[in-house]
């Protein structure tokens, strides 16, 4: 019985850290719908759920594998690491751009991703971009995906949706359209 | 179990499924459930007539092949190319590009022609080491089908012996189709710098990157030995076919931040032989984003060259004025913007421009 006793001990305790580390998913309603970083706010939809994790925040409705909105950010330099020399005040929104591509292409090389559109986007009051794209995932299965991003010292901020075509892109775009209106740095 | 009854394929008759061993049949009805995924999954390179004149120089090297073994073109930019156990071979849109001439592509249709003939999917023991990353290129990672047929396909690569066999034999095919088979060693020699300049450590066409050294001196030992060899080269036919997919490749490793390897394509001494005139305005933006040393100045003249002889290519003037922007020559930058709008009026990145032109206006005003 003592054994028991000890063993169970370090289990108890990772999960309260882990309880403590990791918030447990939210449901969003009109009172919890303010999501704030410490640099950025945004408002999230309702009736949807929220994942927090160390980067930010993940949305869905249906469950991740069929609409996904993800706003987080990641420092430049890990996130562009093959590219962040390329980085500097002077880099242009379509630069950006194209770096933000190659590295999806590259990351998604099986999805057959296609770029659809390249855009200048306004990102609370900074010069981003819109890359839209779609790709098919291992089994076979259509997606869309808008991306908006932006960076802001040193940090690359996305803005992200995919969601599958079938069901899900167009549908819910609106709600990922008012989220990225909402969002405001700090 | 021994696989030396497995004995070659002789002519198309050979290939009756229902004559072929219970294991083998399994292998070819894996291999048409692969052939049915690669169709549904959009990887496939749709562009017939040149889809066809491939299917005609395989067709040249294995006339008792005829209606058996049926090439298909895949959308992946790398140097790759394989065989299915039933006879299907894809070849992917990344090495057509690269080939200069027919002779060249003939070397591999050879080489994997040979694989199916000899059965070596059948004789090959399953390699499921490499068949993941070999999933990944033909664009079907995560398809539960793919995995052990492409472990028994060319992809991942056979053994040794048969990959020498496949050479050997692969070589007496060119020989009897008239091809010139010193113009095969000329691929392994491509892939060497291709591998080296972008850092690949993926699984290639024949082998990985320490065997393609070795791969190149079997190669000039069997040019030797086949001579004297056949005269075809095919340089004009292949021209004529290859211009489209050379240009998409570009684009592809383009969007791939591979601006390297376009950079060194495009600037070997006779690219001019092999790309069509459009491909200069690749190689002035892969300077433009590569942004090493002295980049954005190449960028400039390559670009400026290429709208001396082509002003229809519009996208050259955004990239124009992109660079003078950046530059800090705003005249320059602003005329350049205009002239893009003003040709390409209903263009999806307009507010890209007008906000460089927002900057612009600013840098005149300092």
């Amino acid at each position: 019985m003592k054994m028991i006793k000890i063993r169970k001990f370090p289990v108890l305790l990772i999960l309260v850290v882990l309880v403590g580390c990791i918030p447990a998913p939210k449901y969003i309603t009109q009172k919890n719908s303010a999501y704030s970083a410490s640099e950025y706010s945004l408002s999230m939809p309702e009736g949807w759920v929220a994942y927090q994790d160390t980067n930010g925040v993940g949305i869905t409705r249906d469950g991740r594998l069929l609409q996904w909105i993800y706003v987080g950010k990641n420092p430049v330099k890990e996130y562009f690491k093959d590219d962040y020399k390329k980085i500097n005040n002077n880099i242009l929104p379509s630069e950006l751009a194209d770096l933000y591509i190659a590295k999806f292409k590259k990351e998604n090389e099986s999805s057959g991703v296609e770029i659809i559109s390249n855009e200048f986007s306004n990102i609370s009051g900074k010069p981003g971009f819109k890359v839209s794209m779609k790709y098919k995932n291992e089994k076979g299965l259509s997606f869309s995906q808008a991306v908006y991003g932006v960076i802001d010292t040193g940090d690359f901020f996305q803005l992200s949706y995919s969601a599958t075509d079938i069901m899900h892109f167009e549908k819910f775009k609106p709600d990922f359209e008012s989220a990225v209106s909402s969002f405001k740095f700090k | 179990m021994s696989t030396a009854h497995l004995k070659p394929m002789k002519s198309s008759v050979d290939t009756d499924i229902s004559q072929l061993s219970q294991g083998e049949q399994r292998l070819w009805d894996m291999s048409d459930d692969l052939n049915k995924a690669l169709r549904q999954s959009d990887q496939l390179y749709l562009d017939e007539p040149l889809r066809q004149y491939v299917q005609n120089v395989m067709d040249r090297l294995f006339p008792e092949f005829k209606d058996r073994i049926k090439v298909q073109l895949l959308k992946a930019p790398y140097l790759n190319a394989f065989a299915l156990p039933d006879g299907s071979i894809y070849i992917n849109a990344g090495i057509l590009a690269s080939f200069e001439n027919e002779a060249q592509m003939a070397t591999v249709l050879a080489h994997e022609g040979i694989h199916f003939v000899n059965r070596h999917g059948a004789k090959q023991r399953i390699n499921r080491k490499n068949s993941a990353g070999a999933a990944v290129l033909i664009g079907l990672a995560g398809v539960p089908i793919v995995g052990e047929v492409l472990a028994l396909s060319s992809i991942s690569g056979y053994s040794q012996n048969l990959e020498r066999e496949a050479d050997y034999e692969g070589f007496s095919r060119l020989k009897a189709a008239n091809y010139d088979v010193r113009e095969a060693k000329k691929i392994f020699e491509k892939m060497l710098t291709e591998v080296e300049i972008n850092k690949i450590e993926q699984p290639f066409f024949f082998s990985t990157h320490p065997e393609l050294q070795e791969r190149i001196k079997n190669f000039e030992k069997l040019s030797l030995d086949f001579q004297p060899s056949g005269s075809r080269i095919g340089h004009e036919d292949y021209q004529a076919f290859a211009s489209g997919i050379r240009l998409s490749a570009l684009k592809e490793k383009l969007q791939r931040g591979m601006h390297a390897s376009i950079i060194h394509e495009l600037t070997l001494e006779n690219w001019q032989s092999y790309y069509p005139r459009q491909a200069q305005f690749f190689l002035g933006e892969a300077y433009r984003l590569r942004q090493e040393n002295d980049d954005l100045e190449k960028a400039e003249s390559t670009l400026l060259n290429f709208i001396g002889h082509s002003q229809s290519y519009t996208d050259a003037y955004l990239s124009l004025g992109i660079i003078c922007l950046k530059k800090g020559r705003y005249t320059d930058a602003k005329g350049h913007f205009q002239t893009y709008l003003a040709r390409k009026p209903d263009t999806k990145d307009s507010d890209y421009v007008f906000q460089y032109l927002k900057q612009t206006e600013e840098g005149l005003k300092q």
